[in-house]
Formats: structure tokens, C-alpha cells, sequence
């Protein structure tokens, strides 16, 4: 059983374009992470890398979605590759 | 907690503030936010680490600037008190005066503020019987627990208490009579945590809180309590400690407490000498 040691809204997380991963400080000293890939799929639980503890990410998954700025794609490859999956 | 106060210019040089003019005699610092008590008695608050909690506590009403502030921005209402000392949680703020008055604002999710309101935007006092009817003398912030020392030397803990923080059995809610807002109906069911004495911890000479631990001297005796995951009890194991259990063959001089580890300065052990 996971018993969240909090609740933290998306907003209060930190965004680094270059991981791409959303980053909230852990009582430990070290930070909650979870990927943006991850929220897009609805998940909602970040983890500390140095701790047991976990906490739940309050967010909208389709607002989350609707605020993305998504390229449009460049390559035909890139269609191949939507169109396969 | 731990207090990493300063303000960073473009060049990564810590930079003085030209709005603090007075000599500070007292700082803190929060997740996200820090204070400052100037030797004239007044509280400046500065860091944006309070803004969406107030948002969303206040909306549709404005966020009040001393709570997303770049600057230290001086914290409304206490104008008449002269304030000697802070602490500062992981969302809220804790003011001490000269009077032994303490006063507390800011994020209330885990009961430390004492009321039923999610959030307080201005400082609000604690009522001095909640700590026996004695003036507070001094006063420690957890992220979300507070500890407080009165004038007889007897210690009081409130806030979250679900890894022993407290130091004492976590009281179930109480005294629902107290709110103001009567019987609760929204969701936003706010748990009441009241001070309750440590008596462990009665006539402590040193006290130090990390996130979610806590140090203290007491008769010359180095006690840890609270969240122990990564041994920062110091009782060699990972389990939680819910009371204040001694760490033996040290003579502590010093204490201090990281968010996840615990420090001592201490005397040579008398088993050496």
C-alpha cells in the first residue's frame, strides 16, 4: 500500500525543459521527479530517487495536454511513426 | 529547518538588499520563501513559495504583496508588536515578539497553524493558553510542525505528526468548538491540531528541527524523535521515532539539523577519557 507523503499541485513543481521532468523538493534533501511523458499518461505519483517516500501530482491530465506547444511535425518519417503506433 | 538565505545577483554574487536598512537580527528560510527581523522589531517576508497556496486559498480575492514579493517586503499587521525572532515551515511563516506572543501565517495543510482555514494570509496570534498561559521564549519550524519552548522551560509540538514529528502520540481532532466557521461543510474539512506539551522534553537547553525530525538537549542529553528513514535519529536504524529517545555516549554541545541528516558538536565522550 503507498500512502502519499503529500499532495502537490503541478503548478508548485519546478520544469526543466531539458530532462523534461517536473521537480518538487523532498523532505530528505533530495527532489521528487516525475517526467512529462509520464503525466501525459495520466500518471500521477512522483518519486524521490533517495527516499521511500512518494507524493501524488494534482493536475487536469486534458489541460495538461491542451497547454502543450506540440511542433508540428517535420519529416515524413515522423507520420510513419504516429501512423504505426 | 535549514536556512539558506540570500539573494543572488546576475553574476551569482550574494547581494545585500537595499530595503532591509535596519540591522536583521533574526532569519529564516522556507522552501521557497525567507524571512527577516529587523532590530526595530519589524518582519519582512520575501520569495514567491507562498503565492499559489495563497491563490488558490484566496481566489477570486488578490494575493497580498507580502507574500510574492522579490523583495523583502514588510508583513502587515504586526505594526504595533516588536518581534525578536522567526521560523519558517515549508509554506508557512512563525514570528515570536518581544512579548512571547507567537504569531503564524501561511499554509495550514497539516493543522500547524491551529485553525480550521487552509490558509492564513496575515499573521494571526495563538491564543497563549493553548501553552499553559506562559509567554513563549522561543520557537522551531519543522516543514510542517511546529515546536515551541514557554517561559518555564516546558515544550509544546503541533502540526503533522504522522512520523513521529511531534515527539508525543498525535491527538486525534479536537476542540471543534473553537472554529469559527461552525461545523465544517466543504471539502476543505481542515484537520485542528492543538499544542500539546512534550514533557520529555521539559527544561531543553538546545532544540533543532529538520523536515521532518528533531534534535534537543535536554539535562545535558542528546535526544532525536521523528522521521528516521535515512538514520537521522541516530539510533542506527530506519524506523520512525515517535517519542524523544536519547542517543547515548555523547555530550552535546551543539546541535543542527538538516532536512534529512543531524549534526552534534560534542564534548569528548566521557568513555574515552
Amino acid at each position: 500500500m503507498s500512502v502519499f507523503h503529500d499532495e502537490v499541485e503541478i503548478e508548485d513543481f519546478e520544469f526543466d525543459a531539458e530532462t523534461q521532468m517536473f521537480y518538487f523538493p523532498c523532505p530528505c534533501g533530495d527532489r521528487f521527479c516525475i517526467t512529462k511523458e509520464d503525466l501525459e499518461n495520466g500518471e500521477e505519483v512522483a518519486t524521490c530517487p533517495s527516499c521511500s517516500l512518494i507524493v501524488k501530482v494534482i493536475y487536469d491530465q486534458d489541460l495538461f495536454m491542451s497547454g502543450e506547444i506540440i511542433e508540428a511535425p517535420s519529416s515524413s518519417e515522423m507520420k510513419l511513426e504516429l501512423a504505426q503506433s | 529547518m535549514v536556512c539558506l538565505i540570500s539573494f543572488i545577483d546576475a553574476s551569482d554574487r550574494a547581494v545585500c538588499p537595499q530595503c532591509l536598512k535596519d540591522p536583521v537580527v533574526s532569519v529564516a528560510a522556507g522552501l521557497r520563501h525567507s524571512l527577516a527581523v529587523t532590530g526595530s522589531g519589524a518582519v519582512y517576508q520575501w520569495g514567491t513559495g507562498l503565492f499559489s497556496h495563497a491563490k488558490r486559498a484566496l481566489s477570486p480575492h488578490p494575493v497580498p504583496s507580502h507574500l510574492c514579493s522579490q523583495l523583502p517586503c514588510l508583513v502587515p499587521g504586526l505594526d504595533k508588536k516588536i518581534s525578536h525572532l522567526v521560523a519558517a515551515g515549508s509554506a508557512h511563516s512563525v514570528c515570536l515578539t518581544g512579548d512571547g506572543d507567537l504569531f503564524l501565517w501561511g499554509s495550514n495543510k497539516h493543522g500547524q497553524l491551529t485553525t480550521s482555514e487552509p490558509f492564513l494570509s496575515s499573521p494571526t496570534p495563538l491564543r497563549r493558553s493553548l501553552l499553559g498561559g506562559e509567554k513563549v521564549m522561543n520557537v522551531w519550524s519543522g516543514w510542517t510542525h511546529i515546536v515551541a519552548q514557554t517561559e518555564s522551560g516546558r515544550v509544546f509540538s503541533w502540526g503533522r505528526g504522522d512520523y513521529g514529528q511531534l515527539g508525543r502520540q498525535a491527538a486525534t481532532t479536537q476542540n471543534a468548538e473553537q472554529q469559527s466557521a461552525g461545523p465544517s461543510t466543504g471539502s476543505e474539512n481542515q484537520e485542528v491540531c492543538l499544542p500539546t506539551e512534550v514533557t520529555d522534553l521539559r527544561g531543553a537547553t538546545q532544540i533543532a528541527c529538520g523536515s521532518e525530525h528533531n534534535l534537543a538537549i535536554v539535562g545535558g542529553c542528546l535526544l532525536a524523535w521523528g522521521w528516521n528513514e535515512h538514520g537521522m535519529c541516530g539510533d542506527g536504524s530506519q524506523t520512525d521515532v515517535p517519542e524523544p529517545q536519547l542517543i547515548s555516549g555523547l555530550r552535546p554541545l551543539l546541535i543542527g539539523c538538516g532536512a534529512g541528516h543531524s549534526m552534534a558538536v560534542c564534548a569528548t565522550t566521557t568513555g574515552s577519557r
